[in-house]
């Protein structure tokens, strides 16, 4: 069963005045079907909390493990199939590729494989079924409204059915209604895929949808009082 | 406002300053092109000044005259308003040899042989040449050199031979103004040779570079004393060339010449006349070439008749008789004279033995004088055999034939019957005492010579023994020489002439008023006209200056050159420029969202883009200036072998500067002119979302409205698609090479590149609509190359940008390409009747003209080849060319031809056929024309293609040529044919016929084709140079005659290459920055692929599979339009692709593209993913 560990992560930016410590002590874990929401003001150090986990920076230390592999150990290509393969991305602006349709958007992290199989493309279509886009498969990202853009992204984040979903400020451009679609789906997703899903949210709202919720306060992750 | 334009200008430095750049290249290369075209043409109009020093005018004759006629003249009222000085001098052409310590001789062949005494150095603008006034290099005072047998040599001349001061050197000349050797009364054999000592070495400079043919190579300069050539040459006092000095370093004022010709009063020695006076009341008039030239026979007839119309004047034609017999009789080596009788004195008239006048003759009618016919036997009524020598002989061979004539009359040795002066002065002959000290030119039996005949010649000399009607005499005896030997002109009675007769040479008479030449010797007072006479007065000064300008424009050329540079230039501005106002696209959108109107914000941006595009042109002429320095050392040192040699100096007008740098400025304010007007165009909200997101219409349509395209289809509706301008590009292209087919050489290639360019246009637009087209394709399907067509999605997305990008590789190639078509490798082609080499094997050249049949055993023997050179040369093909000397029309030259050389094909070329014609009258026998109907105007000429279009340009087949003779008459010539990669480069070909018939007094043959089997051309050559050396002949391998001229344009080729080349840099440093733009525009995009998991080897593939996608579409387009260019070329087989250095240089095009994308990739994969996350 995955299992994600966080281990005592702490992290640190070396400005020109002294060094800049923006987590310190981060421990959590999470199994597959579990979700959690990071809540926490702006600057807090959510984000670069869910780049450490999504290993799109290191950690200054501790240790972020996925499966019992810590993956600081792992080169650039092991990390980037780990991305890939095992981690979903979902940011706040969508970035879906301007050129593509929804459905290539969908597809673009499958293009990591090689040659693309007929089977995959089946599978886009299933997802964008999923998140209910079948008619908006062919249309532009400009095409699309905010909250389908988001439904695109959180279809690409799945493609290659990951074991982790991150999801940075997934409603955090989107009215409260379309937030609410937006965060029923994400959970619903998460639940019949039995992923792993980790929000980052100011938004209380939607961190209240999650099974577990922690806030980042000085660097240091503790319980939520909502 | 201005603060506003000043603020952007500032805070955009970056991208102002990249635009700057890009004008300041437009700017520099159009000023660097004309700089160039400018220092080439003052260049050579400084070398041309240079080499004549003071010189403006020279006075040339075909015949040597007195040296001291440059004093008189100098000593006439009215020279001093125009001239300085005038200065004799004698201008010959011959060969110099240099014995070396290994017993071998090194021979310097063309030297120019200047025979000139101290006052020649006067007329150097400079101070004496370097080297002359050196006493270590030979001792002797300054300027006094050359004297004696000791010598200058220029360094050219003494680099070549070997030669140092002190060193002894044989000079071979032929000796100036004798009676023509093809004459049989003149002299043949080898030239004369001076043993002299080299006293100075000059350096090439002022007039140690003297000479009247421009030409931008240093000449080689010998400089003999005038005293010792008059000496060797037999012409004591006598001087060829008068050199003129102006009163100022520049040139003399227009129509100077007109004033000296009418200043110059040559006496009849100075024509070559001589002028006996009988005491029977008449003048014999007799020239020292045996017989007048037609052209002053006529002129001389015409100045007695105006002067007094009915002054007698009889005309006559002495020639020799080998033999005169009658009833088994026979008379050795007698004189005979074609003349009318006069029937009153003192002319005549001719009494017979009985006393009475003799009739006019029959043309079979002969009289004798009484010793002959006593000699003879002779009765009249009696056949009298006149055995004699052929006029003239064309290939070295004396003719003898025999005429009869009638006995009519037998007249007693008295009255006008005794005329020693008929025959005219002939050396050797008429100077020797007795008739076995004879010497003549021709061969002599002396054994046929008889007591009697001694007696004859001593009492009576040249004295016709005979007489002949004069049409019956010209009809044996008349050549192309002249028909007259003497004219006999009655005394006038008039009292006025005698008096200005007996009138002492007076030097300062008033213009006009000379009434007899300076030298004291007149006819009747009678002023000869000096031009019929063979003298000429050329304005060397402004002829040369007049030829600096070159065959073709130099600044046109050198634009031309740089025009795909201009071209590329204009598209990075473009480029850049479009960057740059994309790059603000946000604060022009927030400027429109607040309200500033468009035409408000245009005007802004346009106004700073002005600024930038002034600091570019400010920054482009320095730029240009180093352009055209860079241009300039290339030409003396890459790509000398197109200038031949090292004369350039930087030399710029202000008009090139200003010209340059305005329309370089207009042009790149236009480029950014359209990039800001499209901008401003776009909607707020796009603006305002950035350039890295241009495409979020609604529609989902490509802002096409963007496109340069576009722009221009908002002025004409019609060409709205791309698709339809590519269209129209494309039919108008094949429009043009279909009307390209017709045209002239010169603008076919122009319309063949133009169509070329049309189709590279079209091809572009073609591509661009492709793009816009392409755009809302699907990328990413099952199997393979989904990222390629990712890539391609990717250069979609900017379709103008892309157009442009693929524009700027597109030109570049489209130049590289279709210049390579046109090189010409010189080595390595076989022997081909019909090539460019028309099957002979050597070219060879003569100094000195060659009185002889090379062709035949008995002709090279009569030469003086030895038996076995004689054998040597059995097995080759010799045909001998005669030449009218004129200037280097070829692409040798770079100044304008004033009258190219001419060759003579004879008849044996004519038969022979060969060579390879670019077009002709008649395809199947091109030579055929030249023969055309004898005596025809225009006479018919070939000449090669290329020197016709841009040396001369002509038209092609059917265009007329003038050209003057020897006489400054006018005669006109038409093409009947071009050759193409012939020998002939820079020559008129006429056949010998007409050659002879307009410049008759051409001698001999000086240039040589020579077909020889492959494996004796070293023996054959060999063979040559022993017995024609002295002649200064040298003869050279085929291929490498051919190579020498094919080097200057594949020179120019390699300069236009690597102009294309400086294209293609700016081709790849804008799709570099492009890329590079591309690349930090979507650098989120890139940082999401990489958060999904692409690796990095895929996202630079993204990256460089668009970089060559848009690199590899570029060269296509170039490659493609460059084929249709030269597809005429191609077909017809003139071309000789490289196709292995081609495909090698695209090979480099695309891995130097590769390598500049790989710029952009470095900067994709290396950029950090997070910030780019985030858009920081």
């Amino acid at each position: 069963m995955p299992r994600l560990v966080v281990e005592n992560v702490a992290k640190e930016f070396s400005t020109r005045a002294e060094p800049l410590v923006v987590l310190r002590g981060i421990s959590f874990e999470l199994e597959s079907g579990q979700n959690l929401a990071i809540v926490g003001p702006s600057g807090s150090g959510k984000s670069t909390l869910l780049n450490l986990i999504g290993t799109l920076e290191p950690p200054s230390s501790g240790r972020v493990s996925l499966d019992d592999v810590d993956l600081a150990t792992l080169g650039p290509a092991d990390l980037a199939a780990t991305r890939n393969r095992r981690i979903g991305f979902v940011f706040q602006d969508h970035c879906l590729l301007p050129q593509c349709s929804v459905l290539e958007n969908v597809l673009v992290p499958a293009l990591a494989a090689g040659p693309l199989a007929t089977e995959r493309i089946d599978q886009a279509r299933l997802l964008l079924d999923r998140v209910g886009l079948t008619h908006r498969a062919d249309h532009r990202p400009a095409e699309l409204s905010g909250g389908e853009k988001q439904r695109a992204a959180l279809a690409r984040a799945l493609i290659n059915g990951p074991d982790l979903v991150l999801a940075d400020e997934p409603t955090g451009n989107l009215d409260r209604t379309t937030a609410e679609r937006v965060a029923d789906l994400l959970v619903e997703l998460q639940e019949q895929d039995a992923s792993m899903l980790i929000v980052v949210t100011h938004s209380r709202r939607l961190a209240a949808r999650m099974g577990r919720r922690r806030e980042l306060d000085e660097g240091r992750l503790v319980e939520s009082d909502s | 406002m201005i603060r506003f334009i000043l603020a952007s200008l500032r805070y955009h430095w970056r991208m102002n300053g990249a635009v700057a750049l890009g004008v300041a290249v437009a700017v520099g290369v159009l000023v660097g092109a004309l700089a160039v075209g400018d220092s080439m043409r003052e260049s050579l109009r400084r070398l041309a000044l240079d080499r004549l020093g003071r010189i403006d005018l020279v006075i040339s004759a075909d015949h040597p005259f007195r040296a001291e006629l440059a004093e008189e003249l100098a000593a006439t009222n009215g020279f001093a308003d125009d001239f300085n000085q005038a200065v004799p001098v004698f201008l010959l052409r011959g060969s110099l040899t240099r014995p070396n310590d290994e017993g071998e001789s090194i021979r310097a062949n063309r030297v120019n042989v200047i025979g000139c005494d101290k006052r020649f150095w006067q007329l150097s603008a400079r101070s004496a040449p370097a080297g002359l006034s050196n006493r270590a290099s030979g001792g002797g005072e300054p300027g006094d050199y050359p004297y004696g047998r000791s010598i200058v040599l220029n360094r050219p001349l003494a680099e070549q031979l070997g030669a140092s001061v002190g060193d002894a050197v044989y000079l071979r000349l032929a000796r100036p103004g004798a009676i023509p050797s093809e004459s049989p009364l003149g002299r043949r054999g080898a030239p004369v040779s001076l043993r002299l000592r080299v006293g100075a070495i000059i350096e090439p400079a002022g007039l140690g570079a003297f000479a009247l043919d421009p030409s931008q190579r240093s000449p080689r300069n010998v400089y003999v004393s005038l005293e010792t050539l008059q000496d060797r040459l037999d012409q004591p006092g006598q001087a060829g060339v008068i050199l003129i000095a102006g009163r100022t370093p520049v040139d003399a004022p227009a129509e100077s010449e007109k004033r000296l010709a009418a200043l110059l009063r040559p006496g009849l020695a100075d024509f070559g006349f001589d002028v006996e006076r009988s005491d029977r009341g008449y003048r014999t008039l007799s020239a020292d070439r045996l017989v007048f030239s037609p052209s002053a026979e006529t002129a001389i007839l015409n100045a007695l008749k105006k002067s007094k119309p009915d002054r007698p004047i009889q005309p006559a034609l002495t020639w020799l008789a080998n033999t005169i017999a009658c009833r088994g009789r026979e008379i050795p080596y007698s004189t005979i004279t074609a003349v009318d009788f006069a029937s009153k004195p003192p002319l005549g008239p001719i009494l017979d033995q009985e006393g009475r006048p003799v009739e006019p003759l029959a043309d079979d009618q002969i009289v004798l004088n009484s010793w002959a016919a006593d000699d003879l036997g002779a009765k009249l009524g009696d056949p009298i055999q006149i055995t004699y020598f052929e006029p003239e002989s064309l290939d070295g061979r004396l003719g003898e034939r025999t005429a009869v004539f009638r006995l009519a009359a037998i007249v007693p040795l008295a009255g006008a019957a005794v005329d020693r002066d008929l025959l005219p002065h002939l050396p050797g002959v008429t100077d020797r005492l007795t008739m076995d000290g004879w010497d003549p030119p021709f061969p002599l039996d002396a054994e046929r010579i008889r007591p009697k005949d001694e007696d004859y010649w001593r009492d009576y000399r040249g004295t016709p023994k005979a007489f002949v009607s004069l049409a019956a005499g010209r009809r044996l005896w008349a050549s192309r020489f002249g028909r007259t030997t003497t004219l006999r002109v009655a005394d006038a009675p008039s009292r006025a002439e005698v008096v200005i007769e007996e009138t002492p040479p007076a030097t300062k008479k008033s213009h006009g008023q000379d009434a007899r030449g300076a030298h004291g010797e007149s006819l009747f007072g009678v002023r000869l006209p000096p031009e019929a006479m063979g003298f000429v007065v050329r304005p060397v000064k402004r002829q040369s200056l007049a030829a600096a300008s070159g065959t073709t424009s130099f600044n046109l050329l050198f634009l031309g050159f740089s025009f795909f540079i201009i071209v590329s230039s204009v598209l990075l501005v473009v480029l850049l420029a479009r960057l740059g106002v994309e790059l603000r696209g946000p604060q022009i959108g927030l400027l429109l969202a607040v309200g500033w109107p468009r035409a408000r914000i245009s005007r802004a941006l346009t106004a700073e883009g002005a600024l930038v595009a002034l600091i570019g042109s400010v920054l482009g002429v320095g730029l240009g200036v180093s352009y055209a320095a860079i241009m300039l050392a290339g030409l003396e040192t890459w790509w000398l072998p197109a200038i031949g040699a090292r004369f350039l100096r930087f030399h710029v007008a202000a008009g090139s500067l200003i010209v340059g740098a305005g329309v370089g400025l207009v042009l790149s304010l236009a480029a950014i002119w359209l990039s800001v007007r499209q901008s401003c165009r776009s909607s707020p909200r796009w603006l305002m979302a950035g350039s890295a997101a241009p495409r979020d219409a609604l529609s989902g349509a490509i802002q096409e409205k963007d496109s340069l395209c576009r722009a221009l289809a908002r002025r004409v509706r019609w060409m709205a698609r791309p698709c339809a301008l590519a269209m129209v590009l494309l039919v108008a292209a094949a429009g043009l090479t279909v009307a390209a087919a017709r045209l002239g050489d010169e603008f076919q290639a122009g319309a063949f590149f133009g169509a070329g360019a049309m189709v590279l246009a079209g091809l572009l637009a073609g591509m661009g609509r492709r793009l816009v087209a392409g755009n809302d394709r699907t990328a990413i399907r099952p199997g393979r190359g989904n990222l390629a067509r990712l890539a391609v999605l990717n250069a979609a997305r900017h379709p103008a940008r892309s157009t442009l990008s693929m524009g700027l590789v597109a030109v570049a190639c489209f130049l590289i390409v279709s210049v390579s078509a046109f090189r010409v490798e010189p080595s390595g082609r076989s022997s081909d009747l019909h090539g460019g080499n028309g099957g002979f094997t050597l070219v060879g050249q003569s100094d000195l003209p060659i009185v002889g049949d090379l062709s035949t055993r008995d002709g090279r023997s009569r030469l003086g080849f030895s038996d076995d050179d004689n054998r040597r040369l059995d097995n080759s093909t010799i045909i001998s060319f005669r030449v009218q000397s004129g200037d280097d029309a070829s692409c040798l030259n770079l100044y304008r031809p004033r009258q190219p050389r001419i060759l003579g094909a004879p008849a044996a070329m004519i038969a022979r056929d060969g060579f390879a014609w670019a077009d002709a009258v008649d395809r199947n026998n091109p030579w055929q024309a030249l023969a055309g109907a004898a005596g025809a105007t225009p006479a018919p000429m070939a000449l090669e293609r290329d020197t016709a279009t841009y040396s001369l340009h002509l038209g092609g087949l059917g265009s007329t040529y003038l050209v003057d003779d020897n006489q400054g008459r006018p005669v006109r010539f038409e093409v009947v044919g071009l050759l193409k990669g012939s020998p002939f480069q820079g020559d008129l070909l006429i056949s010998e016929g007409e050659l002879l018939r307009h410049w008759p007094e051409v001698t001999g043959y000086r240039f040589f084709l020579i077909d020889c089997p492959g494996d004796e051309t070293a023996a054959v050559r060999a063979a040559l140079d022993r017995t024609l050396g002295d002649y200064g002949f040298a003869a050279v391998p085929m291929d490498d005659y051919l190579a020498a001229y094919l080097v200057v344009p594949n020179t120019y080729l390699s300069t236009f290459q690597s102009l294309g080349g400086l294209g293609l840099l700016l081709g790849t440093l804008g799709l570099a920055v492009v890329q590079c733009r591309n690349v930090l525009e979507r650098r989120r995009e890139l940082a999401l692929f990489r958060a999904v998991g692409l690796r990095r080897w895929q996202i630079a593939w993204l990256v460089l599979a668009e970089n060559g996608f848009l690199l590899f579409s570029g060269m296509a387009c170039g490659t493609l339009a460059a084929a249709v260019a030269v597809l005429p070329h191609f077909i017809s087989g003139d071309a000789s692709i490289p196709l292995a250095s081609l495909a090698g240089t695209l090979a480099a095009i695309l891995l130097i593209g590769l390598a500049a994308g790989g710029l952009a990739v470095r900067a994709a994969v290396a950029a950090p993913l997070l910030e780019a996350l985030r858009e920081e």
